[in-house]
């Protein structure tokens, strides 16, 4: 039987809802009249699917979309929206909804559209238990000077770590951060050669400056080289631009009491809390990033093979600072 | 003025209220940085003297996030006003805490304890 949960705190939608639902075989409907009772619902019956409104006092649809991709991202989530709020709808599917429905239209589209979501997430559910049996991924990206490539690049590598079982939640939060701290230095500091004072003092003049290198050479040739390397008990994310790099012992962390209110700096301190391991080549102009899986008891050490050989980083100072990052 | 994309301003009495999206702020940084001068702008332009912070359990964020509470707080103590955040998800809490920024600026669980605090007279 195929579990679908209704949400809506209007009694009268929720029942039509089920009703329409309720007349496919093997589909069988659960309700919740609001968002914390969705979620309980979700823990104690683990529906196939959730149907939700957008608009509901409490827990708004939205806010609910987002627990539930956070507490259970293998249920897919239609919200159902009311005339006007198609903003919000669109909002909806980029937080991960599978699709959306108008009130206006349920009894035409409801059936069908939950059909297609139900089909294309037992496909992900295959894909997912595929995963259950993969023991290493390594891959390797030359973006080009492109900050739209990384937002998509640093959710496909907190994916592979979540797949793994490597981490989730907060930690899979915390390795976004520590990537996306990275790679903005590499772009920023490393290939475009932009000093993090020059943002302090005119941020305006710091991002016209990028985007005028992003076109020049030397700057708009060089490349960010990103190794990715995620086993079961640990993910090296290798991160390199072509800029002339800069010098880690010159850092100062922005922690100290006569420090804490500098303007630039906490990008390498948030990986260097996140991470395990945070190192850079002689030339400055690459990261090692290192998360381990955190063992909270100890039993019996599972065998993987194969597991990842260490990056070649040394962590020594070069001769120059070059920008500030 | 251009519309917020980012943030949404609110006020209640001699409070602004800037509240950031409940989803996560992520490599929007010129963004982030437009948006923080259009708010000091409201600022100054409102009267208002104080500021406060709804993270509206914005997941998570990164430094040139923690830059602009920076400048914020930095701004509210230049004017003599009042500078607070609340309603923090763990992760949000957490940042500040690496920042120090939690030495710096009262942080409150919820819009209404701080709007409360914020009230009373200085003492």
């Amino acid at each position: 039987m195929t579990l679908i949960l209704v949400v809506d705190d209007s009694a009268v939608d929720r029942r039509a809802a089920g009703g329409l639902l309720e007349r496919n075989d093997g589909w069988g409907v659960i309700y919740a009249a609001d968002g914390q009772e969705a979620l309980l619902q979700m823990e104690r019956h683990q529906p196939d699917l959730v149907v939700a409104d957008l608009v509901m006092p409490g827990i708004s649809g939205l806010e609910l979309l987002r627990i539930a991709k956070g507490q259970f991202p293998l249920i897919p989530v239609v919200m159902v929206t009311g005339k006007g709020s198609e903003e919000t709808a669109v909002e909806a599917l980029r937080q991960g909804a599978a699709s959306y429905l108008t009130k206006r239209r349920l009894t035409q589209d409801l059936a069908e559209t939950v059909t297609l979501v139900l089909n294309a997430a037992a496909r992900d559910r295959s894909d997912a238990r595929l995963m259950d049996f993969m023991t290493q991924l390594e891959c390797r990206f030359v973006l080009e000077s492109n900050l739209s490539l990384m937002p998509p690049l640093v959710n496909f590598l907190q994916q592979a770590g979540t797949r793994m079982q490597l981490f989730d939640g907060a930690e899979r939060l915390h390795v976004g951060v520590a990537l996306e701290e990275g790679l903005v230095n590499a772009y920023y500091h490393g290939n475009l050669e932009i000093d993090s004072q020059l943002r302090v003092d005119d941020y305006r003049a710091y991002y016209e400056l990028a985007r005028l290198r992003a076109q020049q050479p030397p700057y708009r040739d060089r490349r960010i080289y990103v190794t990715a390397r995620v086993t079961r008990s640990e993910a090296t994310y290798v991160l390199r631009d072509e800029g002339p790099g800069f010098d880690p012992a010159s850092y100062v962390p922005p922690t100290a009491p006569d420090n804490i209110e500098r303007s630039f700096g906490r990008g390498l301190l948030l990986m260097r809390t996140f991470m395990d391991e945070v190192r850079f080549n002689p030339a400055g102009n690459e990261v090692t990033l290192v998360k381990r899986k955190v063992v909270v008891d100890a039993p019996p050490a599972p065998h993987f093979p194969a597991e990842v050989a260490s990056c070649p980083a040394v962590e020594s100072s070069p001769s120059s600072a070059r920008t500030t990052r | 003025m251009p519309r917020s994309r980012i943030f949404t301003v609110e006020r209640q009495d001699d409070t602004l209220i800037l509240v950031l999206p409940g989803t996560d702020i992520t490599f929007a940084d010129e963004e982030v940085l437009t948006e923080v001068d259009d708010v000091l702008y409201r600022l100054r332009e409102s009267g208002a003297r104080n500021l406060l912070i709804d993270f509206g359990q914005t997941a998570y964020f990164g430094s040139i996030l923690l830059g602009s509470v920076l400048k914020f707080g930095t701004r509210l103590r230049d004017s003599g006003g009042r500078f607070a955040l609340c309603n923090m998800s763990a992760s949000g809490r957490e940042m500040l805490r690496i920042a120090r920024f939690d030495t710096l600026w009262p942080i409150y669980d919820t819009r209404e304890a701080a709007l409360a605090a914020m009230q009373q007279p200085d003492g």
